[in-house]
């Protein structure tokens, strides 16, 4: 199933740029043009037979993935890099700041949803369910901008972008990427919340709840045990989603922090009109997403085994 | 046998069976469940508001939004210009009002549009078995596995910017979750006794799928389209704020963030008031589709 959607994902890529207007070989050319001030037509057949762009496209889009599967992501046009090297420097980066907004979203939207539940209509319950609201309806950049005008440049408390590697200087790059961590998971963070409650709300209405007090069972028992375990399932679900929106938002966060990660190198590359980048970096997050939701179905089903898929 | 029906018509009277029914109108429950919240009313005060904008906006606009004076550029906010100015001088607020429009447009065409296209799609999917189907909906399987934003970079970052290239990529990236949810809906609906009873009277395949499938999938459709237009006007500003969305000097919302974002500290009201336009338009969007989905059918949470 997943691998299925795999492959229809690199068919999708692969269309996509080959069929869109915009040739970017013309754009190298022009650019070479600037240095050398020489264009022949000649030129641009020897770097389509250079890059592989003057066979038919399925022979490339089958030598595309050959050499996909070699970790030969084919070259960058304006870099002069091996794309597998740039992806390699980036990845890291991304993963490590959505790993931790991943964590971070779970964990606390978790916990501000059981609040919400436990302490229904009460004056808690409302702020953060107001606060849930408008986390899932802030645009992140804006977010991003408020806070960095806060924390950055009112307070002082942090730098107001770029990345230092963990190793180099752990405390520096804690501070450097609380904020963009924190943006980045705001939607995942606020849609957790919200769903958490409503979830909570619709167990304890349940009858085995209601046995469990008649039972005269401790609140403490009732919620850990009986509620909580059987409210949470929908989350897992909600998780693939959450990894979604953790690299769609790495895209403006990683732009707007001066972060190089897969996010800002899509970007960068998508405005410099450099295929062979957006195609692998694409890819590559897409499948990293594909394969977070098939982990998702398959601990869904072992979670709750009245769900199984065909 | 008196005694019985005595005691039956005592019964009917304290349950109040004998009362006249009150004529039950769904339209009115809908409305009724509607306004009974206070979060959608907020929300549809905002839409309205924002509509209004909209619509009036160049009677509103105190200047033209693409009027430079330069002399009062980076102007604070003043009574003279309430918003301030940018840094050539253009008013703030006014940019704010046309830049109202832009959202608007672009939202309510990509939403028509990828829903139009999705419902169709989806009914075929639905009707259909074998080749048809499987294709339809692996191909939403793939659309549906990229996040929408980077989807829609994509496409509009190919095609270049400009309006007309930034309606295609956000309703591309839109009408993967419109096919998956009617489909969903459809599947369900056509379980039911009365398609079975319409097909028993000899009615064809598209005559079910629009007068009795389409209609049951109404609710959730129209619950997708509000918070649809939400997501395009946030989706939207997102690529003007990376630079691959409409072309200046039209007035965006998500490219006024990103160029008042360099005065930052001198002028905090050029990124900050268009970042809270956003914010607020597209809250009233959700708002009013939570309660819409509520009002309409509460069976839908989580579905859509």
């Amino acid at each position: 199933m997943g691998l299925i959607v795999i492959i229809i994902v690199t068919i999708l890529v692969f269309l996509l740029i080959r069929l869109l207007p915009g040739d970017p070989l013309l754009v190298y050319l022009t650019q070479q043009q600037y240095r050398d001030a020489a264009f022949d037509p000649a030129q641009l057949a020897q770097l389509q037979a250079r890059f592989g762009l003057d066979k038919p496209l399925p022979m490339q889009y089958i030598s595309w993935i050959a050499d996909m599967f070699r970790g030969d992501f084919g070259e960058s046009i304006t870099l002069q890099e091996p794309v597998s090297k740039l992806i390699g420097e980036r990845l890291p980066v991304t993963l490590h700041l959505s790993i931790i907004g991943a964590i971070f979203a779970t964990v606390v939207g978790i916990g501000f949803g059981i609040i919400c539940a436990l302490r229904r209509a009460s004056w808690l319950d409302t702020l953060l369910t107001f606060l849930a609201n408008i986390g899932i309806t802030v645009p992140s950049f804006w977010a991003a901008i408020l806070l960095i005008y806060l924390f950055g440049l009112k307070l002082h408390w942090v730098p107001i972008g770029g990345y230092t590697s963990p190793f180099e200087d752990f405390w520096l790059n804690t501070r450097q990427i609380i904020l963009p961590v924190f943006c980045m998971s705001l939607f995942g963070l606020a849609s957790n919340t919200r769903l958490t409650r409503s979830c909570m709300l619709e167990v304890v209405a349940q009858d085995y709840i209601r046995t469990a007090w008649a039972k005269g069972l401790k609140e403490r028992v009732i919620v850990f045990r009986h509620t909580i375990k059987n409210g949470l399932i929908p989350l897992i679900a909600n998780m693939g989603f959450l990894v979604a929106g953790l690299f769609g938002g790495s895209v403006i966060i990683e732009t707007l922090f001066n972060i190089p990660g897969i996010g800002r190198l899509l970007t960068t590359a998508l405005l410099g009109q450099d295929y062979m980048i957006v195609q692998a970096s694409t890819l590559m997050m897409v499948a990293l997403i594909t394969l977070a939701n098939i982990v998702v179905d398959i601990s869904y089903g072992w979670l709750d085994p009245r769900i199984r898929y065909d | 046998m008196t005694g019985s029906s005595n005691s039956e018509a005592r019964l009917s009277a304290a349950a109040g069976w004998d009362r006249p029914v009150k004529k039950y109108s769904e339209f009115r429950r809908t409305v009724s469940v509607f306004f009974g919240r206070p979060l959608p009313v907020v929300g549809l005060v905002i839409i309205t508001i924002f509509i209004i904008i909209t619509i009036f906006g160049p009677w509103i606009a105190p200047y033209d939004p693409l009027d430079m004076d330069v002399m009062n550029s980076l102007a604070h906010p003043s009574s003279e210009h309430l918003l301030g100015t940018d840094e050539i001088g253009r008013d703030t607020l006014s940019r704010l009002i046309y830049g109202a429009r832009t959202s608007m447009f672009i939202g309510i065409v990509v939403i028509t549009v990828s829903t139009a296209i999705g419902v169709i799609l989806g009914l075929v999917a639905a009707n259909s078995t074998g080749a048809p189907h499987h294709i339809i909906m692996r191909i939403t399987d793939g659309l549906m596995a990229f996040p929408s934003i980077i989807l829609a970079l994509l496409i509009a970052g190919l095609l270049g910017g400009g309006l007309q290239n930034v309606i295609i990529a956000l309703t591309v990236g839109m009408i993967a979750p419109v096919i998956r949810i009617t489909c969903g809906m459809a599947l369900s609906v056509k379980e039911n006794d009365y398609v079975t009873a319409a097909r028993a009277m000899g009615a064809g395949n598209l005559n079910i799928m629009l007068t009795e499938i389409l209609p049951n999938c109404f609710a959730p459709i129209l619950v997708m389209m509000t918070m649809g237009i939400g997501a395009t006007i946030l989706a939207e500003a997102g690529l003007s704020f990376l630079g691959v969305g409409i072309i200046p000097p039209t007035p965006v919302w998500g490219r006024m963030v990103n160029d008042g974002y360099r005065y930052l500290l001198t002028n905090p009201e050029l990124s900050m008031a268009p970042g809270l336009a956003i914010m607020l338009v597209v809250f009233g969007f959700n708002m009013m589709g939570d309660g819409l989905r509520d009002a309409l059918d509460p069976r839908l949470r989580g579905v859509v």
